[in-house]
């Protein structure tokens, strides 16, 4: 009887352990793990502006993520040296699409613009993005946490809008 | 800073419920079910109200329009325990979601009844999904929702001016059911602004505000009366 008390007892704390960590790993990793098709090295595309590739950042709210034509404007040609880098052309250039996953969500109740904060308040991506171009391989999360604090943090600094209403749909 | 309002002249409402479809299909207003409705939960932004004058055979049908008044004094917000629902600095009457906690206390509070609780998870039919408003969240049940005069919209033209750099007009934002209105009948825009429709509308002798006793100070006006 003791021993089944015992068992029971342990099974009571390991569900409350795991409960624990489920819990801590929501909190600070509310995504799970994004891997990317390709090992893009954003370090390497550096010297272009982010809105080279991320195109209708400065036109509407959504930022695009780059399709297979995006890269072969630049990268018609196919790579001659690199074994590696001439393989994933190859299937790049065969499959014509990238199946990127997408890393930055925001709430489906929240409204944002990225033409109002890039264009018009000529906010620079890192401060939302983090330092995405020093990235010389895809992140698996994001590299900031963007939460309605830090919005509105930037908000007051900028004497911009806290109207709950502006931001929330 | 603008002060939104509306005006409706009823003399003009021919009852066509443009302005209700327009509603529902700018805000992902779910279609109600007949279960639903058996239950009185339907949920209409804006909904026409009839209201029949006279006796026969000297009968007169009336179409009023009905949405949220956005009341410069709006009962729903002073009971709103989690300040969900409050009213802005530019009069209009808003609605936060994922802070409303479903209370109805604003629901009951309201005497015009223009606020709706979602008493089920929304629904709509596969191929309409692809039409739903990015714009506009989709409600999740258990919370109330209401009229915001197409608040987004305001959101986007002030966008969007500032985006061709220059002022920001009273014209340049109308909320659906407005736009929609084949009879004109419905005005929208800035009641500070003396130049503005709206605001001469208002000020007609014919101009009524609803239940304005109970000293709610609503934004919409209704025109009736007319030759």
């Amino acid at each position: 009887m003791r021993a089944v008390r015992n068992l029971l007892g342990w099974i009571v704390w390991a569900l409350l352990v795991a409960g624990a960590t489920l819990a801590i790993g929501v909190i600070w990793f509310p995504q799970l793990p994004v891997r990317q098709p390709l090992a893009f090295n954003h370090a390497k595309h550096k010297k272009m502006a982010c809105v080279v590739c991320h195109r209708g950042v400065e036109t509407g709210a959504w930022a695009t993520i780059p399709d297979m034509n995006t890269c072969l404007n630049c990268h018609a040609a196919p790579p001659v040296k690199d074994a590696t880098a001439i393989a994933i052309w190859s299937a790049a250039a065969m499959a014509k699409h990238i199946a990127w996953q997408r890393i930055n969500r925001i709430p489906d109740h929240v409204y944002f613009s990225h033409r109002r904060h890039v264009d018009l308040a000529r906010l620079d991506c890192a401060s939302c993005h983090g330092d995405m171009a020093d990235r010389t391989t895809p992140p698996a999360h994001p590299l900031t946490r963007i939460s309605m604090n830090n919005c509105l943090d930037c908000h007051r600094q900028q004497s911009a809008s806290t109207d709950c209403a502006r931001c929330h749909k | 800073m603008a002060r939104w309002g509306m005006a409706i002249d009823l003399d003009r409402c021919t009852g066509c419920q443009a302005c209700v479809v327009a509603c529902k299909q700018e805000n992902n207003v779910p279609f109600s079910t007949p279960a639903q409705a058996e239950k009185g939960r339907q949920i209409s932004w804006i909904y026409i109200q009839t209201e029949i004058e006279g006796e026969y055979p000297n009968v007169k049908v009336r179409f009023r329009p009905m949405l949220c008044q956005h009341c410069d004094r709006p009962p729903c917000t002073f009971v709103c325990p989690t300040s969900a629902t409050y009213k802005n600095e530019e009069g209009i009457v808003a609605q936060i979601y994922p802070r409303c906690i479903g209370c109805r206390y604003c629901a009951n509070a309201c005497p015009y009844s223009v606020k709706y609780f979602n008493y089920d998870e929304p629904h709509w039919p596969k191929q309409l999904e692809a039409s739903l408003n990015h714009d506009v969240s989709v409600r999740y049940g258990g919370v109330i929702e209401k009229c915001t005069f197409c608040s987004h919209r305001l959101t986007k033209a002030r966008e969007q001016a500032d985006a061709e750099g220059r002022e920001f007009r009273d014209d340049d934002y109308q909320p659906a059911c407005v736009q929609s209105c084949p009879a004109h009948a419905m005005v929208f825009g800035d009641l500070d602004n003396p130049h503005g429709t709206v605001a001469a509308w208002s000020e007609s002798p014919r101009a009524e505000r609803l239940l304005e006793d109970l000293g709610t100070k609503p934004k919409v006006m209704y025109l009736k009366g007319g030759a």
